[in-house]
C-alpha cells in the first residue's frame, strides 16, 4: 500500500516535468518564430502556420535616418579629401620657387 | 634747383644708353627685361625668375619654364575636368584660363625660339611670369576655386544635413541628450558655422584674380587660402563633432 502510494507521487512528478518540459519548449519554439518574423525570413501566423513575409501593400518600408546620416558622412568624407587635395595642389603651384 | 635742360637731355642719354648696352650683352635685370620702354615707371614688379645671358640660353631656359608650366597645366585640366564637386559654371571659367594659359605657354614657346634678338628674346621670355602666371596665380586660384566649391556644395551643406539628423534622433531618444552628446552637437553648429562664415564667396574671389593683381600685389591671393584653410579645417572637425554624436547613438 505505501509503495504503491510512492509510485503515485512518482508518477505525478514525472508528469509534472513532462508539462514544465512541453510548457518551455512551446514557448521557446513561439519566441523563435516571432525573431524570424522580424527579421523578415518567415513569422508564424495565428493559426501556427510558418508564412513569408511579404512587403505590405499599405506601408512603404521604413528609412533608417542613422543610414541617411552615414551616407552623407561619407558624401562629406570625399568632398572633404577633393578640397584637401586641392588646397595641396594650389600650394604646391604656388610655392614654386620660379614665380 | 631745376637742371638745365641740356643736363636733362645728357640724363637720359646715359640712361637709355646703359640700358641698350645691358640688353645687348644679355644682362637686363627681369624688371628692364619685362619693360617696353627705359621709363623707371613702366617697369614691371620684382620677379624672382632671372633672366638668362644672350639669346641661346634665353632660349633653353624658355624651353624648359614653358615646358614645366604645359605640364603642369596638362596635368590640371583632366583633374578639373574630373572634379566632381565643382559648380560648372566655375569649372567652365577655369578651364577656359586654363586653355588661355596653355595656348598662351605654347606660343611664347614659339615665340621665343624663333627670336633672333636677345633682347627681344629677353621680354618674351619674361612675358611667361609676369603674362600669365601659372604657378602664381593661374594654377593656386584654379584649385583653391575647386576646394571652395567642395565646401560650398557638398561639404558644408552635408554638414547641415547630419546635424539635423542627429538633432532628430536625439530628440527621439531623450536619454541620448547626455551633456557630452549636447557639448559635441553645439561644436557641431559652431564649426560648421565658422566653415561658412570663412568660404563664402572664396571661389569667386579668387576666380577673379588676374595675373596683373597679381604683379601689383604677390600677397593678393594670400588671404584667399587662408580662408580656404580655415574653413577646410572648420569643416572637418565638424566632421569630428558629428563622428562623435554618430558613435555615441549606436
Amino acid at each position: 500500500m505505501r509503495r504503491s502510494r510512492a509510485t503515485h507521487v512518482a508518477t505525478a512528478v514525472q508528469v509534472v516535468t513532462v508539462s514544465v518540459v512541453a510548457a518551455t519548449l512551446a514557448l521557446g519554439l513561439a519566441g523563435c518564430g516571432s525573431r524570424l518574423g522580424q527579421n523578415g525570413q518567415s513569422s508564424t501566423s495565428s493559426d501556427g502556420v510558418a508564412t513569408a513575409d511579404s512587403p505590405s501593400a499599405t506601408s512603404a518600408p521604413a528609412v533608417d535616418p542613422l543610414a541617411e546620416l552615414d551616407a552623407a558622412l561619407t558624401d562629406i568624407d570625399r568632398s572633404m579629401r577633393q578640397s584637401e587635395s586641392d588646397v595641396g595642389a594650389g600650394d604646391s603651384a604656388a610655392a614654386t620657387a620660379d614665380e | 634747383m631745376r637742371s638745365a635742360p641740356h643736363a636733362r637731355w645728357i640724363a637720359t642719354a646715359t640712361c637709355a644708353t646703359i640700358t641698350a648696352i645691358a640688353l645687348s650683352c644679355g644682362v637686363a635685370s627681369p624688371a628692364l627685361a619685362a619693360a617696353p620702354s627705359s621709363s623707371a615707371s613702366a617697369i614691371a614688379p620684382s620677379d624672382s625668375s632671372t633672366t638668362p645671358r644672350g639669346l641661346d640660353a634665353i632660349q633653353k631656359a624658355a624651353t624648359a619654364q614653358t615646358s614645366a608650366r604645359i605640364a603642369a597645366l596638362n596635368r590640371a585640366i583632366p583633374a578639373v575636368t574630373r572634379n566632381r564637386f565643382l559648380t560648372e559654371a566655375d569649372r567652365a571659367t577655369i578651364l577656359s584660363t586654363l586653355d588661355e594659359a596653355l595656348a598662351g605657354m605654347q606660343e611664347l614657346a614659339a615665340t621665343i625660339a624663333a627670336d633672333t634678338d636677345a633682347a627681344a628674346a629677353a621680354t618674351h621670355y619674361q612675358q611667361i611670369f609676369t603674362e600669365y602666371r601659372v604657378y602664381a596665380v593661374v594654377l593656386p586660384q584654379s584649385f583653391y576655386a575647386a576646394a571652395a566649391d567642395g565646401l560650398t556644395g557638398t561639404a558644408i551643406p552635408k554638414l547641415v544635413e547630419v546635424h539635423e539628423k542627429l538633432r532628430a534622433a536625439i530628440d527621439a531618444d531623450p536619454s541620448a541628450s547626455t551633456p557630452e552628446i549636447e557639448a559635441s552637437m553645439a561644436s557641431l553648429a559652431e564649426h560648421i558655422a565658422e566653415a561658412q562664415s570663412a568660404i563664402d564667396g572664396v571661389a569667386a574671389a579668387a576666380l577673379a584674380v588676374t595675373p596683373a593683381d597679381y604683379n601689383a600685389n604677390s600677397a593678393v591671393l594670400t588671404p584667399l587660402k587662408a580662408d580656404v584653410t580655415t574653413a577646410v579645417a572648420a569643416a572637418r572637425l565638424a566632421r569630428l563633432d558629428a563622428k562623435t554624436v554618430r558613435e555615441a547613438l549606436r
